[in-house]
């Protein structure tokens, strides 16, 4: 089954950790929805991909990013200020994805107008849950905006 | 009659004193022979006197009261009676030094005494004159003669204990522990006494002349010796911390007393001034203030470190369940039956250690974080906590009741949380009965008293201390899961909120009975 959009779905998965990295591919990979999973280990990167800057010059847009929130170089925080406060990635959904339950960590989070907030589940089934969840919520339950960003 | 204060005096001192005035035993005689026959000649001169005295400033006190009054006239009587009868022995003698000292003691000045005296002799004269015209001066000459010597050793009596309290006196003056110095009205040292030569560093003699603003060591803006005086003369005395120069060393710190002495023109008062050093009293202050900071630092740093550690402990922790669980789900059953038993616990024993680590974390921002405090009603904490524990209440049938609740200072969140972990620990640790719990607030005058009743399978007392450390548990896991950190986040957050929190077996039946305080007035 092919995604809404007649094209893999694109995911942008900012993560550096690459345990976790494997785990969503895995969790990714049993799903039935026709995916591309794109990675970038640290915050600088992240925004070099969206802005296609080398050497990410053919980097799809993402239809999804999936952010950590401690990550090297420039902050997940940081990240989600930049995309939500520039009108070309704003309406892209961002789901933070972070182990901390820290009631700072997620007022922060959406005090920065992230879409959603999940805790990376420890048990693995739990977290293959969720990724999958976040993929069917924002792919195909979801209604996203067709038309290309304001430029 | 003896006083074992009064100085006796010698008997070859008596004889002496004797000699010198020409008291000899005739005079004795004559003077037993010149007793007034009418006995009321001595009680009519006494009071004359007493109307005379009870006129006077400085004597009227004692002659107010006709009582007293009265008794003072029978000894000033009976006291010139035995001038003459005597006998003119040696307690004789001993009983003028007595007199004197007495009058020392209740602050009767001799001139009085004196003056006293000489009225009774001016009256006694007149009557020798009358009654024995032939031989008067003879008569007149011994009586002056014991008049004199009576006198002389009252007199002297008054002034060696004059002398000996001025002793004393000075004494207390010179072995103060503190800095004592005098001086006159412009500031100049007078007096000095050992301490204070001790402190500044040189002989309290050398001390005297020296002006004490000399002794201050004055940053510009600082007060003169002289300010600090006007001050003492406004509220009674003058106190603060004063550096003071030590000759040879740096100055040092001083406690300062000044007290301006009464006088009767400006130009005639005297400043006592006492100090201390407090050198030492200053370092223990900053001593105690910098472990103070360095008790907050070390606290606030291990609540910082156990919120990081936890944190970052979660992520390793991920990885190891999560691929132990995925070693499961992609080789189940293609390992054998104890590939699966080791996964299986290896993944207990990971979600077991997140579980702890989260629970750690929940520990720590209790210190780190938290919100201002602001007032709560207790109702609707309680409404919450039963709220977030709904489901176990209904699996458990459990009752949970209350008498009126206060409203508090507190954080919302951390007082849902310690209301939901008492009801909770009441309802997990219940006996084969369902769970009921009365809460109870007592009003105190300073804080609410807070009574949580359970009928649950209770704590032994032994263990009423140990129940409130972290990760302390009574039972197996098999038992009663959990990690131990319930009540010590109840401690917790009690403590934040500057109560305290206890647990004592209940009055009936087999339960518990947790208590706990919330102060009334938040200083912050």
């Amino acid at each position: 089954m092919s995604g809404p959009m007649g094209r893999p779905a694109e995911f942008l998965l900012v993560e550096d950790n690459p345990g976790d990295v494997r785990l969503t591919k895995e969790a990714l990979a049993e799903s039935k929805l026709y995916n591309n999973l794109n990675v970038v280990p640290d915050g600088l990167e992240a925004l070099r991909f969206l802005r296609q800057e080398a050497p990410y010059e053919n980097a799809p847009r993402p239809d999804v990013i999936l952010l950590d929130l401690n990550l090297p170089k420039i902050d997940g925080r940081e990240v989600l200020a930049t995309i939500k406060s520039t009108p070309e990635f704003k309406r892209i959904p961002v789901v933070v994805i972070s182990s901390s339950e820290a009631e700072a960590d997620i007022l922060r989070s959406y005090d920065l107008h992230v879409n959603c907030y999940v805790t990376k589940p420890v048990n693995l089934d739990q977290f293959i849950k969720v990724v999958q969840s976040i993929e069917s919520f924002w792919l195909t339950i979801v209604k996203l905006p067709q038309i290309l960003p304001e430029s | 009659m003896s006083d074992p204060l009064t100085p006796l005096i010698e008997p070859s001192e008596l004889a002496s004193r004797k000699t010198f005035i020409g008291l000899e035993e005739s005079d004795f005689l004559l003077l037993q022979a010149s007793l007034p026959k009418d006995k009321e000649v001595l009680a009519e001169i006494a009071q004359t006197l007493n109307i005379h005295l009870a006129q006077l400033d400085e004597t009227r006190l004692y002659f107010s009261d006709p009582e007293v009054a009265q008794r003072l006239q029978q000894a000033q009587v009976d006291y010139f009676h035995s001038l003459f009868t005597g006998p003119h022995d040696a307690s004789f003698f001993q009983k003028r030094f007595l007199v004197g000292q007495r009058h020392h003691q209740i602050g009767l000045k001799p001139e009085w005494y004196i003056g006293a005296f000489c009225h009774y002799l001016v009256g006694i004269l007149r009557h020798i004159h009358e009654e024995h015209p032939t031989d008067a001066l003879e008569r007149t000459l011994s009586l002056v003669k014991i008049a004199l010597f009576d006198i002389s050793l009252t007199t002297e009596a008054y002034f060696r204990a004059e002398h000996e309290q001025l002793t004393l006196l000075s004494k207390v003056f010179q072995d103060n522990i503190e800095g004592v110095v005098i001086t006159d009205s412009e500031g100049t040292i007078q007096h000095a006494n050992k301490m204070s030569g001790r402190l500044i560093g040189i002989p309290p003699n050398l001390l005297i002349g020296t002006a004490f603003t000399e002794l201050m060591a004055m940053p510009a803006a600082s007060p003169s010796f002289a300010d600090l005086c006007s001050n003492a003369l406004e509220q009674e005395q003058w106190q603060g911390e004063v550096e003071l120069n030590r000759v040879g060393t740096p100055a040092f710190p001083a406690k300062v007393t000044i007290m301006g002495m009464d006088a009767s023109r400006p130009d005639l008062r005297q400043w006592v001034v006492e100090f201390t050093d407090i050198t030492e009293a200053r370092r223990n202050q900053a001593d105690l203030a910098a472990r103070t900071e360095e008790l907050f630092r070390s606290n606030r740093d291990l609540e910082q470190f156990a919120y990081i550690a936890s944190h970052d402990l979660q992520e390793p922790l991920r990885m190891v369940a999560s691929y132990t669980q995925l070693l499961a789900r992609r080789y189940q059953g293609k390992l054998d039956a104890d590939a699966d038993e080791f996964i299986h616990y290896a993944v207990d024993g990971a979600e077991r250690m997140q579980q702890l680590i989260n629970d750690l974390l929940t520990f720590s921002r209790i210190g780190t974080q938290g919100s201002q405090h602001k007032l709560v009603d207790i109702q609707l904490i309680l409404n919450r906590a039963l709220f977030n524990l709904k489901s176990t209440m209904e699996d458990t049938q459990s009752l949970v009741t209350h008498g009126p609740l206060p409203e508090v200072h507190g954080d919302t969140t951390q007082l849902v949380q310690l209301f939901q972990n008492l009801i909770g620990n009441a309802i997990k640790f219940h006996s084969q009965d369902s769970p009921r719990i009365h809460i109870e607030v007592l009003e105190r005058e300073q804080d609410w008293l807070f009574s949580v009743l359970d009928n649950g399978i209770g704590i032994a007392p032994e263990y009423a201390q140990q129940v409130f450390s972290i990760f302390q548990r009574l039972h197996s896991r098999k038992e009663y899961p959990g990690t131990g950190i319930g009540l010590a986040l109840c401690k917790k957050i009690v403590e934040r909120h500057h109560g305290k929190i206890w647990v004592e077996p209940a009055q009936k039946g087999s339960g518990s009975l947790f208590q706990f305080t919330l102060i009334k007035e938040h200083t912050k």
